[in-house]
């Protein structure tokens, strides 16, 4: 479906210059063109200014009587209008009418010296707002795209049922599409509630350190920093923090499991603290944040073709039932693949440093696995693999712990997807399906 | 006035020193390699599960680039855990070798981290550092960890192993002990000294040793209720001579303060000391102190402040005590290692550790309890062992020879309260006869320091 209804023209005219105010706001143009003027003057300072002859733009709508803005800025006037002297060069052109929409919302126009151009604009008032988290996913209706990337009105549809979805690189639209219903005169509304971008991919960062260990702090704060960073949402990437036992060999941390966090660092044969792990392989920079930061967001782009979602009870008491769903977004063969199943503890302050390395606050700290993780083997698409564990929670409280969930290929370490409870809403397949 | 020999100085000490070599170069240019190695510290006294951090910068101070090897060897209790730790990781334990490329001008950081765990005892984690270029500039430190616990800390200030049979003596004579060698290990502080009811600082003759830091930190043990017993040919006059190379003007105040001591001058060919009549350590002894030839040259002392307990053949104070509020010190102008036999090193030390720790007290009379004596004594074929007990425990009372071997168990278990008599035959545990000579008596009562007493089986 499309809704492109710009109808604008430009031509050539001869030499002129015309400071003349056309239109119901014409006193409003003097100062205008003196801006335009002055912005000139100002950019050419200091060197030789550039010879050109002005431009003439005419703004139309229809409704007429929207405001006109150039450039981002209102200029005051009101369609249509008619600005004079404006500098042959690209402008952006939006007008703004309370209650009625644009489409497109704006236009970029390439202004020639002397040229006379005019953009018509058509404004609807019947139409459909998507907003998505992230921002920047392209808007399908009907299954066409719209041209229109989020946050976004998709203007000039015909009132009835229309078929919502979203496109965005590496993430996944949940549901796969949303049934909205337009009525005439209203813009209805699509948030991130009814449509939910989830990331194709989660990666896992694993990271190894020790209360003595005088660097960990600063890799801890980086894991810390990285995951909090605009676009590493928990289904993006999520961090888990287990101890080795040195140079401390009486870490509290890996006391409170010395089995499980001795099995997981010689899992990978750690050979350093701090040592950051992301997706199975070892980080070279773990003091460096953006480094960390940059391999995680390297491998969003290869989709598993499958995801993990974790529910897990907390509250249920000192046994923390677990429900882990791999939904199968294809076939996929996860045979020589396990389900690593564990519990961190969001937050540990400690209130001093039990170490010497002057940390006192804590991170995602291991806790609590699956004594034996469970082989996997092929999956179907559509045929989601629930596997129901449970984990020790400890002296952990119920409002400070998460459950995460990962899967790992044996024989390269590789960690293929990850989730954790901490991901707002699981996405179940007949959730995936789901058409609402 | 002959001053006393001088001994080398130890690789050790000389950690921080820069040593330099000139290599092959351009015609016109010398490339020079060296380093300095900047340590902190090199020795703690820690509780068990409690990691010390030695921090260490190499520093290449030479003009070329060097590679250097840091290697690691760890003399520990099984269950300790010692690592290294670079500017940006720690590596485990099965790593005992790094390398590293360092620039001109830059400074290579090394930690070096020890653990004990489970069992208290001394540990050393021995690092080397080795440059490629120039392997004549390898140097090697000893980083050394002492847990708290046992009863005697013995500070050997001498020769590195000159102390040792000190340690023997004391571990001998039933009391916990552990040894840490000054040379290697660096100073200690007062707060680490505290962790130990007594101190054996045993050993003279080496530079940079017991100066003004050590003195205050052992001036700040005593004060706080330390038992010290300083021992050394040398020790006194060593600081005080004027004529010493290692005269310290302030040291003197520092032996009549603490120690109660004064210097009077060598003692010429000093090799027997004998206990004042009525001395509640010493009293009735005769020892001979030319054993493991540390005592080529004791001090004549004099008692400032301090009462004399041991003296010389010719009569001249061997040795002073000083018994203070809270605190006892004593003084002795020759080494413990020169006791000889064995046997008298342990019964010397035990009876002087008692007076140190307060189980004698200063007018000789045993405390209750502990009341140890023979009679007859010497004795042939027969002898009767008395002691009290203040209330029903459990102990040992068994004889040993004087080099240390148990020759007879006597008793071995639970005891009432009150006066014990037990006799002793003279035989061995398999009943056969012993020879004449000196036996010691050793009582090991439960929760109480070992008492000892000296037995004579007459030929």
């Amino acid at each position: 479906m499309s809704h492109r209804l710009l109808d604008w023209t430009r031509s050539r005219v001869p030499r002129q210059l015309d400071l003349r105010a056309p239109g119901r706001r014409a006193p409003a143009l003097a100062p205008v063109s003196a801006i335009v003027a002055l912005a000139t003057l100002a950019a050419g300072c200091g060197r030789v200014a550039p010879h050109y002859e002005p431009a003439t733009l005419t703004v139309t709508s229809t409704p007429p009587g929207a405001a006109v803005h150039l450039d981002g800025r209102d200029t005051g006037l009101l369609t249509p209008a008619t600005l004079a002297g404006v500098t042959p060069v690209r402008h952006l052109v939006r007008v703004d009418l309370a209650e009625w929409h644009a489409d497109p919302d704006s236009v970029a126009i390439d202004l020639s010296p002397l040229e006379t151009a005019t953009v018509d604009f058509q404004l609807f008032q019947t139409g459909l707002r998507v907003t998505s988290e992230p921002a920047g996913a392209r808007i399908l209706v009907g299954g066409d795209d719209t041209g229109k990337v989020t946050p976004a009105v998709v203007a000039g549809l015909s009132p009835g049922t229309h078929h919502v979805s979203l496109t965005l690189d590496t993430w996944l639209c949940v549901p796969a599409s949303l049934a909205v219903e337009v009525e005439e005169g209203l813009i209805a509304e699509v948030t991130t509630a009814d449509l939910r971008l989830r990331s194709r991919r989660t990666v896992l960062l694993e990271s190894f350190g020790n209360v003595n260990c005088p660097t960990c702090p600063q890799a801890a704060a980086n894991l810390v920093a990285v995951t909090g960073r605009e676009g590493f949402g928990p289904d993006r990437a999520l961090f888990l923090e287990f101890s080795v036992n040195w140079p401390s060999p009486v870490d509290p941390f890996y006391l409170a499991n010395p089995t499980e966090n001795a099995d997981r660092f010689m899992h990978y044969f750690v050979v350093g603290a701090p040592a950051i792990y992301v997706n199975g392989r070892l980080q070279t920079y773990p003091l460096v944040a953006d480094s960390t930061a940059a391999d995680a967001a390297g491998r969003w782009a290869t989709d598993p073709g499958f995801l993990v979602d974790v529910e897990a009870d907390l509250a249920a008491g000192a046994s923390v039932p677990v429900t882990v769903t791999l939904t199968p977004l294809a076939d996929v063969d996860l045979t020589g693949c396990v389900l690593y199943v564990a519990l961190y503890e969001n937050e540990v302050d400690l209130g001093a440093p039990p170490g010497n390395n002057g940390q006192s606050v804590f991170h995602h700290m291991f806790r609590d696995r699956v004594d034996v993780p469970p082989a996997l083997g092929a999956l179907s698409a559509g045929q989601p693999d629930v596997r129901v564990v449970s984990l020790n929670r400890g002296t952990v409280s119920p409002g400070n712990g998460t459950v995460v969930a990962f899967v790992q290929r044996a024989a390269d370490r590789v960690v293929l997807q990850a989730g954790s409870s901490a991901c707002p809403v699981p996405v179940t397949a007949a959730r995936l399906a789901e058409d609402r | 006035m002959p001053r006393r020999r001088r001994m080398s100085i130890p690789a050790a000490v000389a950690a921080a020193a820069t040593v330099t070599a000139l290599l092959g170069a351009p015609p016109g240019a010398l490339a020079l390699t060296s380093f300095a190695w900047e340590i902190a510290d090199r020795g703690a006294v820690t509780a068990l599960d409690v990691t010390s951090t030695f921090h260490t910068e190499i520093i290449n101070t030479g003009t070329v680039s060097d590679t250097y090897t840091v290697s690691l060897v760890a003399d520990l209790p099984t269950t300790w855990l010692t690592t290294m730790c670079d500017v940006s990781l720690c590596y485990p334990p099965f790593i005992t070798t790094l390398q590293y490329t360092v620039a001109p001008g830059d400074t290579l950081y090394i930690g070096v981290n020890l653990t004990p765990m489970l069992e208290m005892g001394a540990g050393t984690s021995t690092v080397t550092v080795a440059s490629l270029v120039a392997p004549a500039l390898d140097r090697t430190t000893v980083f050394t960890v002492l847990t708290a616990g046992p009863q005697v800390l013995v500070v050997g200030a001498g020769a590195t192993g000159q102390a040792q049979p000190v340690v023997d003596a004391v571990t001998a004579g039933g009391r916990t002990c552990v040894l840490w060698d000054r040379q290697v290990a660096g100073r200690l502080a007062a707060a680490e000294l505290g962790n130990f009811p007594a101190v054996i600082w045993d050993g003279a003759d080496e530079p940079d040793v017991l100066d003004a830091i050590d003195r205050a930190a052992l001036a700040a043990y005593v004060a706080g209720g330390g038992r010290l017993l300083a021992a050394g040919a040398d020790l006194v006059g060593g600081l005080v001579d004027p004529s010493s190379p290692f005269h310290d003007p302030e040291a003197a105040g520092w032996f009549a303060t603490v120690l109660g001591t004064a210097w009077v001058g060598p003692a010429a060919a000093a090799t027997e000391v004998s206990g004042l009549p009525g001395d509640p350590i010493a009293a009735g002894l005769v020892l001979a102190i030319d054993g493991n030839g540390v005592n080529a040259a004791p001090d004549v002392l004099a008692a400032q402040g301090g009462v004399p307990c041991l003296a010389f053949a010719g009569g001249q104070t061997a040795g002073v005590r000083r018994q203070a509020a809270d605190s006892r010190t004593l003084c002795l102008g020759f080494g413990c290692a020169g006791f000889d036999p064995a046997g008298d090193r342990e019964l010397f030390l035990g009876a002087a550790l008692d007076w140190l720790l307060g189980n004698v007290t200063a007018t000789g009379v045993p405390a209750a309890g502990r009341r140890l004596s023979a009679a007859p004594n010497p004795f042939n074929p027969r002898t009767r062992i008395s002691f009290e007990t203040r209330s029903r425990t459990a102990g040992s009372l068994a004889v040993f020879d004087l080099r240390g071997r148990r020759v007879r168990t006597l008793f071995d278990g639970a005891l009432g309260a009150g006066a014990i008599e037990i006799d002793w035959d003279g035989r061995d545990d398999n009943g056969r006869p012993l020879p004449g000579g000196t036996y010691v008596a050793h009582l090991a009562l439960a929760g109480e320091p070992a008492a000892k007493l000296k037995l004579t089986l007459a030929q």
